[in-house]
């Protein structure tokens, strides 16, 4: 839903509401008559500060960034030690980092403050242990598959929120049962003749 | 503390395949989209949020309670006409369902504003626990940024407070109602096709006619149902679309199990037509879909007929010439 800056909408009808209703117990859309709760908050109101560009490095001798050498540094990284000029200071977790520090780590899965999407492979696992027995024969195949999936995910970083490995603990279950069914069944069709 | 342990659940939650829930942080609120394979995660810092809008939906669980109510006199109808224990279980259901699924429907909608976006939160569908998270979640701002005092909103200028927005509907798509008025008169075709059965006329032709005609309602269905999202078109007329939806899929499964019986009763007899139409369940179904077909179809119809007079663009006022 795109709005211009300053301009609150109902999300039913997106008529705009008006700032008398902001912060008020009862209030109710204009145009569409459905009761509001309108929370407004200070950072509302603030005008977005300009960004620093760094300033210029003025005598010889004087400390420069490592990435804009012809700007002053004023800090160093905190994670590889580089000067940084206050454009390329970026304060992340109560630390100085330099713009190359979070590329990296975020790129190796380091930040989970980063990060936008995780796989789930707890699910894929157990899915993949589950639904094949629907059809029987396929879990041939895809009991192993989930094995090999649970002892390959088992490190991998999960979901960011709390979640427990009980869906890789039943997928082992079940991929090991099938498995032990398929080898009763292969010995119970050879020791049967 | 690890990235995990910092995230507590807030209350809400939505969608079974692809679901939506809401955690907070110290400092920010995590929205996270869960699939069955993947999570994708925005995040709001309690410093960025400037204001968090919750509208009250109207009533949308009273369309699902209406269609409860004409499956309900539709198959106890049927339950007496046909005397089949079937019917009962099929009616409890479908009303067990309908009523379960009134029980998850939206009542409120909920968006989030920042200086760089507006973003809705779909786990925030339902009053009461919207109501809990955004009390935790207000605590949580107003830590980090204080709260507006009333001589700020007072102050603000006259000019800002009063603007509008060019259109009570802008950012909506732009909808002919083409396809709309092609599925619901469609619709009250399929129904009128159903008459012939029950009057005891049976033909190849005209099953395939039926089939043929069932089919383009459901495609018509799916193609309006997917077009008319973030478009301009009238609630009601969406709803309609929906239910005539949802409808079509429940005759569709009941037809299938009518049609499997069928066939284990009359076994090598099912090929004799005057015997498949004179089965009671195929009957009370053909029933079913004339009664469902004609309504739904003729309430689009006259919904749709509605909403475009509505919506007109005003005569042209020709001046005064003296």
């Amino acid at each position: 839903m795109p709005l211009a800056p300053e301009h609150l909408a109902c999300s039913s009808c997106n008529a705009p509401i008006p700032a008398e209703d902001w912060n008020r117990e009862h209030a109710f859309c204009a145009m569409c008559r459905a009761p509001l709760a309108v929370l407004v908050f200070p950072a509302f109101f603030s005008q977005p500060s300009a960004a620093s560009t760094g300033t210029s490095v003025l005598e010889a001798g004087e400390a420069s960034c490592f990435y804009h050498p012809r700007k002053q540094a004023v800090v160093p990284c905190d994670r590889c030690g580089r000067f940084l000029c206050s454009l390329c200071q970026v304060e992340f977790l109560g630390q100085n980092w330099c713009p190359r520090c979070i590329q990296a780590s975020s790129e190796k899965g380091q930040l989970a403050q980063l990060d936008p999407s995780r796989k789930l492979y707890d699910n894929l696992a157990l899915m993949l242990a589950l639904f094949p027995v629907l059809l029987v024969w396929p879990s041939i195949i895809t009991a192993p598959v989930t094995l090999y999936l649970c002892a390959r995910y088992w490190r991998a970083p999960s979901s960011i929120v709390p979640r427990t490995k009980a869906r890789f603990y039943i997928a082992i279950v079940l991929a090991v049962l099938q498995i032990a069914a398929w080898i009763w069944l292969v010995l119970f069709l050879i020791y049967r003749r | 503390m690890t990235a995990a342990s910092q995230y507590s659940r807030l209350p809400g939650r939505s969608g079974f395949f692809v679901s939506h829930s809401l955690w907070l942080s110290v400092d920010h609120v995590l929205s996270v989209r869960r699939n069955p394979f993947s999570e994708s995660y925005r995040r709001y810092y309690f410093a960025d949020i400037q204001a968090i809008v919750l509208t009250e939906l109207p009533n949308l669980v009273a369309p699902y309670g209406y269609v409860a109510a004409l499956l309900l006199i539709v198959t106890t109808a049927a339950l007496f006409y046909t005397r089949h224990p079937a019917w009962g279980i099929f009616s409890a259901l479908v009303s067990l369902g309908t009523l379960l699924w009134s029980w998850r429907s939206a009542d409120c909608s909920c968006y989030v504003q920042t200086s760089v976006s507006s973003e809705m939160l779909p786990s925030l569908r339902q009053k009461v626990n919207a109501a809990k998270t955004l009390a935790l979640l207000k605590t949580e701002i107003e830590k980090t940024q204080g709260a507006v005092g009333s001589e700020v909103l007072e102050a603000r200028p006259a000019d800002t407070r009063s603007r509008r927005v060019a259109s009570p509907k802008a950012g909506l798509r732009h909808s002919s109602g083409r396809l709309h008025w092609i599925v619901f008169a469609l619709m009250v075709i399929r129904g009128a096709l159903s008459s012939p059965p029950l009057l005891g006329v049976a033909s190849v032709p005209l099953n395939f006619a039926t089939s043929g005609v069932g089919m383009l309602v459901l495609l018509f269905l799916v193609l309006a149902a997917v077009q008319q999202r973030n478009s301009d078109l009238a609630g009601d007329v969406r709803r309609v679309i929906y239910t005539a939806l949802v409808f079509d899929l429940v005759s569709g499964v009941g037809g299938f199990l009518v049609g499997i019986n069928i066939a284990f009763r009359l076994g090598p007899r099912a090929t004799n037509h005057a015997t498949i139409i004179a089965n009671p369940a195929l009957r009370a179904l053909e029933l079913l879909d004339l009664i469902g077909f004609c309504m739904l179809g003729l309430a689009g119809l006259i919904l749709m007929w509605r909403h475009q007079r509505g919506s007109a663009p005003p005569p042209i006022e020709v001046g005064d010439s003296r």
